[in-house]
């Protein structure tokens, strides 16, 4: 599963898939103080970002592939 | 065509477009006159259709987006959403030849340079434009298109300032702009449905080649969570480059229409677009940066272009944000000599002039990040195998609606080639078989033998004739492959000259070998410009000359025995022959005494005489200075003759006489100085015998009359520099042969005739091809070689 609730926090693991985005969305609507983890992340579809830009949770972890995160920060930190 | 270097289904792509092409263009021209004719409409459709469908299972984004736009447009006249018109053909035709260029391209580089995205997405739009004024709007797809029209290239400004920029983005771009280099501002607007499409818009932004900047941010205000559809893309990406811009199209050449890309300059312009960090932040990443950098050992050798890197960045922040004071310090600092201090000296100034500023380490991470991306960098893998899932799984879908398999066999040329060679020397070797069942009669004693010998010669004979038959029937094409682009050619001409032309074209079904079709077709475009252009008349002229305002241009073709004519007739002002004689007086293609004692026929015929052209303004289409002498050498080339005939005022007609097949030639064997000659039975007249007394000497040149015609006579041996007289038989007669050279009558001196045969008539090659004497040789049935003479050459 490449999105994992764990407690309060949603990890995504590998390459989030644009299949994943209608989940991702589900655990963002559910309750809404739920924070990202990152740091395993390989690719996340665009449909997963703009999911995370508009729910704008509090990213726990970025990415270690610098070069995803820096677009990730892009899009995440100024919201 | 060849298409060597080419994969077998990408030649046979490439074939088949070519034959589509053609056809839609047949059809369309079709259309002009049965504008209504719904099974017509049906049949265009189709073509580009599966035309389409063709080229999505190749990487050509750029000619299926072309086709799409034109299947779409041919779909909507068919639902009768858009209205059929000129403008429509004339579109849908430029389309078709933008796609017949790509087709060129391909074949020649195997792919479509990413330059010709723009037109495509050009072509495609104009195209839709078409349907998009012309249907009701009730069609899904228009609100789309109106929307994928204000973004398309050529609607926008070609460049933008670079105070148009983004703060962040002038920070982050401000040292490379010192180098040189051309940025481009790229603005990346997904279309809603791009998910459905197999497109990760993120993959592909984070793929722009030597990104210096990015943005994400949303098209419209952020839905409420709890409305939000997650595969409705509302995303936008900004970033900044300093790839060239072809490999900018390049990357973004399957969504060009999707993606604004303008050159950055130092124009000012609107204000800018929100930022996504705070400038303060980027300002400090800079800075700590640039500290980074000075703070590198000084040994190795870039030292001194990373010190002027960090020079030229700090002179623009200073700018920027600075007093004056510093900045003269600053300058001071640049312009001292020692390299040490002069990194302390920097160092030193940026604490005092940028003191209030906390370093970001994660920044820093970044923006060695983005340095080190900015390497080459492809088409992500993953977006282009996804959109072509996406192109394939829709060709398979509508190619199920087109009937059928193909019905034709396409077999390249070279291959009909060789089985041509191949029968050829089939032919020859069986021709050996009678003189072996020869030489088994007379010196091996066995009558027997040689009689089972002719009889399989028989069998093999029928067969080999009849084999090669039927490898001239395969070379045999009808003449319609060269008419049918003569509808267009008549149709633009016609239009660019303003006359009011229509084309009748009758027989296209007549057959004749390959060679001979293929040889015709220029012939006959010249041929049919001059008609336009100098026959056929303007309608007002037509209409007070008391004939109907539409010129009748008429391309006839039919088989005369063995051969094929083709007539062009044009109902224009025809030629007059003053007009001509006097031309070619002034151009000294022929003397006083000659004008006055030329007949109409004699005149008119002058037209082809090399430097000859009637037209006193050079146009645009004819009359080049080339001439119709062009037309008859192209045709003389293929043992063919023109015919010209024209009644002043009421038209013009020419005739093309061509042979049927040039694979087998029919010769008579003549003999002189005990070797063998062959000459091409259609320059013979006839064979006679003269006796040497019947033979006048006008001044050097002997000559005789025959059937009360004066028929010169040239010798054969002193012709091919022979040095033996001609012999006389046993009665005092010479052989000659009345052959046909032009117009003129020659009897040729020989020392006897011998029979005719059908021969493969191979052109000289290799050193010998310089002998213009000799139209080729060919194999006999003994295995000599017979000599073909070239009359034409010759006499």
């Amino acid at each position: 599963m490449p999105i994992e609730r764990v407690a309060d926090c949603a990890q995504c693991t590998g390459v989030v898939s644009v299949d994943d985005a209608e989940r991702l969305l589900g655990l963002l609507q559910d309750d809404a103080p739920l924070t990202v983890d990152l740091s395993e992340c390989t690719h996340l579809h665009a449909a997963n970002l703009q999911v995370l830009m508009a729910a704008s949770p509090a990213v726990v972890a970025w990415p270690s592939h610098a070069h995803f995160a820096m677009w990730l920060r892009a899009a995440l930190s100024a919201r | 065509m060849t298409a060597s270097g080419v994969n077998p289904l990408l030649a046979q792509f490439l074939a088949e477009a070519r034959d589509y092409l053609e056809q839609i263009g047949t059809t369309l021209m079709e259309l002009e006159h049965a504008p209504e004719d719904a099974e017509l409409m049906t049949v265009l459709f189709r073509m580009v259709h599966t035309l389409k469908g063709n080229s999505g299972l190749f990487d050509f984004h750029e000619m299926t987006r072309v086709l799409h736009a034109g299947e779409d447009l041919m779909d909507a006249v068919r639902h009768g959403d858009a209205q059929y018109s000129r403008d429509l053909a004339d579109r849908l035709l430029d389309a078709m030849d933008f796609v017949g260029l790509l087709c060129d391209e391909i074949e020649r580089d195997g792919t479509i340079g990413a330059r010709h995205a723009a037109t495509s997405a050009q072509i495609a739009q104009s195209l839709r434009q078409l349907r998009v004024t012309g249907g009701d709007g009730e069609g899904t797809k228009t609100t789309d298109e109106a929307g994928e029209l204000q973004r398309l290239p050529g609607t926008q400004p070609r460049v933008i300032g670079f105070d148009a920029l983004p703060e962040t983005a002038q920070a982050a771009v401000a040292s490379v702009r010192d180098g040189g280099v051309a940025l481009f501002w790229i603005e990346y607007t997904p279309v809603e449905e791009c998910f459905f499409q197999g497109d990760d818009p993120l993959h592909i932004a984070m793929g722009i080649p030597d990104c210096l900047w990015g943005a994400i941010e949303s098209a419209d205000p952020w839905p409420e969570l709890h409305a939000m559809d997650a595969y409705r893309c509302v995303l936008r990406f900004n970033a900044v480059s300093s790839a060239p811009r072809d490999r900018l199209d390049e990357h973004f050449r399957y969504i060009v229409d999707q993606v604004r890309i303008v050159e950055v300059t130092d124009a000012v312009n609107d204000e800018p677009t929100p930022l996504f960090v705070d400038a303060t932040g980027r300002l400090a990443t800079i800075i700590e940066a640039q500290r980074l950098i000075l703070s590198m050992p000084a040994g190795d050798a870039w030292h001194s272009g990373r010190l002027n890197a960090v020079v030229s960045t700090l002179r623009r922040l200073a700018r920027a944000h600075c007093s004056t004071a510093l900045l003269e310090r600053f300058e001071q600092i640049v312009a001292s000599n020692d390299m040490m201090t002069r990194v302390d000296a920097l160092a030193g100034w940026i604490d005092t002039s940028f003191s209030g500023l906390t370093p970001k380490p994660v920044g820093i991470a970044v923006a060695a990040e983005l340095a080190a991306r900015r390497g080459p960098s492809g088409v992500p893998e993953t977006v282009r195998s996804a959109a072509d899932a996406e192109t394939d799984s829709r060709t398979s879908r509508r190619t199920d609606e087109t009937s059928g398999s193909p019905k034709s066999l396409k077999v390249e040329p070279a291959k009909i080639d060789r089985l041509m060679s191949l029968i050829g020397e089939i032919v020859v070797a069986k021709n050996a078989l009678p003189y072996l069942a020869g030489r088994a009669e007379v010196e091996y004693g066995s009558r027997e033998m040689g009689r089972e010998i002719r009889a399989q010669y028989a069998v093999i004979n029928r067969i080999a004739e009849e084999m090669q038959d039927a490898i001239m029937q395969v070379r045999m094409m009808p003449v319609s492959f060269v008419f049918q682009r003569f509808p267009r050619l008549v149709r633009d001409i016609s239009r660019q000259l303003g006359k009011d032309v229509q084309l009748v074209v009758e027989g296209e079904d007549t057959e004749a070998d390959k060679t001979v079709i293929e040889s015709i077709s220029d012939p006959l475009i010249h041929i049919l410009r001059n008609s336009l252009d100098h026959g056929l008349e303007l309608p007002d002229v037509r209409r007070a000359a008391g004939k109907p305002a539409t010129g009748t241009l008429t391309l006839r073709a039919r088989q005369e025995s063995d051969r094929v004519v083709i007539e062009v007739t044009d109902d224009g002002k025809g030629i007059d022959p003053l007009v001509v004689k006097r031309k070619a007086l002034e151009r000294g293609l022929i003397d006083e005494p000659t004008f006055e004692r030329l007949s109409d026929t004699d005149a008119i015929n002058l037209i082809f005489a090399p430097g000859f052209s009637t037209m006193e303004v050079v146009s645009d289409l004819s009359g080049r200075g080339v001439g119709m002498d062009v037309v008859r050498t192209a045709i003389a080339k293929v043992n063919g003759s023109v015919e010209l005939t024209s009644t002043l005022g009421v038209g013009t007609r020419l005739a093309l006489t061509l042979p049927l097949s040039m694979a087998i030639t029919k010769v008579m064997i003549v003999e002189s100085d005990g070797q063998r000659f062959g000459v091409p039975m259609e320059s013979v007249v006839e064979t006679v015998r003269v006796a040497s007394s019947a033979i006048r000497t006008i001044k050097t040149q002997p000559a005789t009359v025959l059937r009360g015609r004066l028929v010169p006579l040239r010798s054969v041996n002193s012709l091919l520099a022979l040095s033996a007289p001609p012999s006389v038989n046993a009665y005092d007669e010479v052989a000659v042969l009345v052959a046909r050279a032009g117009t003129e009558m020659v009897g040729l001196l020989v020392d006897d005739f011998r029979e005719t045969v059908d021969v493969i008539l191979k052109p000289m090659t290799g050193v010998l091809a310089g002998l213009s004497s000799y139209a080729g040789s060919a194999l006999m049935g003994d295995g000599s070689v017979l000599m073909v003479l070239n009359l034409r050459e010759i006499l």
